[in-house]
């Protein structure tokens, strides 16, 4: 029986080449985040408590609500909605403690060691410590006896704001939205912990070592200091340049085995 | 040295052909989801769906906020649902598959905003599926009757004919 027959297959050139050029430009843009230090659209949620904590936030646009939300351990959880439209903020640090699969604690911290600019900020918080000091605040109340009794708790009061100044702010959150966020100079580090923290000490570098202390890992015996390494721009580039490195090799690894 | 090089492409030409013959004689005897596969970029398409799902995972978790006006969340769900739809659509119209896996590579990479490139899994699966897609091919190929049926077919038509003869012998 004579004919033709179509059969589907991969060209592995074709793949490598495409493979290498989408990572090239996925590093091309993880080296402009960490040059620039600004992201936009950054979401964290959907992945548990993290903590807050800063020396100092200056906003505007402010507005606090009860919600109802999802935390590490409850899917339906009282929290506290904060809403700012801008914000600078002064020795922030965001840090998150994750259980790795085989059982070891690990913290990973961003720390800004310049101020750090935020528009559109949404937080879920379900502990807030701080100092605050409102310009033209209003408390008001709503008319919820018509709504269901979630939607009453969600829309009872409210809190607004123009201004807000907080000092020594430590907050445990579950939900963080930011339309966009600069963040020079950050400082971003994994370090090993024995058990998650609860909310640090005043004195930060002490709440690590302490959280730290029995730990075998380098990094904890540093007494809170970030490791000198922790910088975003050696971070993105490190990452980028390995991408680079390894497509490169992905793509010439015939040539360099074959000599030719 | 031009000999070389055209001696080096007929070879490999001629083991690109074994290749498609040898999966060719595979398929011969496969079920009908192995040779719809064959007709599209499977894992292509496969790869770039999950990595659309992964991507949306972000944006369904802020929906509370993601229709708000000025929201930015909005373009996770933006970039997350064109990647997943991409994916479908390469499984409905293969001929498109390189365009769909350029799109598609592209939508994932900006995915990191919005929706945190579905905590950077999303991003890579929709790259290395989009680039399955592009890399994807169909190829023409001369189809070789099998020498084993052959054989048998002929084995099968002497002994009919060897009966005729006896019969008419007899």
């Amino acid at each position: 029986m004579s004919g033709s027959v179509v059969i589907g297959y991969t060209m592995k050139k074709k793949f490598f080449a495409a493979l290498f050029a989408g990572l090239l430009v996925l590093a091309a843009m993880g080296g402009i985040f960490g040059i620039t230090g600004t992201a936009f659209a950054l979401p964290l949620g959907g992945m548990g408590d993290f903590h807050v904590q800063f020396e100092k936030l200056e906003g505007k646009g402010f507005s606090l609500m009860p919600q109802i939300g999802e935390t590490g351990d409850s899917n339906q959880a009282p929290l506290v909605r904060n809403k700012i439209d801008s914000a600078t903020v002064y020795g922030l640090l965001i840090y998150k403690d994750l259980k790795l699969p085989t059982g070891k604690w690990i913290r990973i911290n961003i720390e800004g060691t310049q101020p750090t600019t935020i528009k559109g900020l949404i937080q879920d918080a379900r502990y807030i410590s701080a100092n605050l000091q409102f310009n033209e605040l209003a408390v008001e109340e709503h008319n919820t006896a018509k709504m269901s009794a979630e939607e009453a708790f969600k829309n009872n009061w409210g809190q607004s704001a123009d201004t807000v100044t907080i000092t020594d702010g430590k907050i445990v959150t579950d939900y963080l939205f930011q339309n966009m966020v600069n963040l020079q100079g950050a400082k971003i580090s994994i370090q090993s912990i024995d058990k998650p923290g609860e909310v640090a000490d005043s004195d930060h570098s002490s709440g690590i070592a302490q959280s730290g202390s029995g730990g075998d890992n380098g990094d904890s015996d540093l007494g809170g200091r970030l490791p000198d390494t922790a910088s975003n721009t050696f971070m993105f580039i490190a990452i980028s340049s390995f991408l680079i490195v390894l497509g490169t090799a992905i793509i010439l690894r015939k040539r360099m085995f074959k000599g030719i | 040295m031009g000999k070389d090089k055209a001696e080096r492409k007929r070879i490999k030409a001629e083991k690109l052909e074994a290749k498609l013959q040898k999966k060719h004689q595979k398929l011969e005897n496969a079920g009908k989801f192995k040779l719809w596969r064959n007709h599209r970029p499977f894992w292509g398409a496969t790869l770039s769906v999950l990595a659309g799902l992964l991507i949306l995972y972000i944006p369904i978790q802020l929906y509370a906020i993601a229709f708000v006006p000025g929201s930015f969340a909005f373009v996770g769900f933006l970039f997350g649902g064109l990647v997943l739809i991409l994916g479908v659509l390469a499984y409905l119209y293969p001929q498109f598959s390189t365009v769909l896996g350029v799109i598609i590579m592209f939508l994932s990479i900006l995915s990191i905003m919005g929706a945190l490139g579905g905590f950077l899994f999303g991003t890579i699966f929709g790259i290395v599926g989009g680039a399955l897609c592009i890399a994807w091919k169909e190829q023409e190929i001369p189809h070789l009757p099998d020498q084993s049926k052959e054989s048998k077919e002929s084995n099968h038509l002497i002994d009919h004919s060897e009966v005729a003869s006896t019969k008419s012998t007899t």
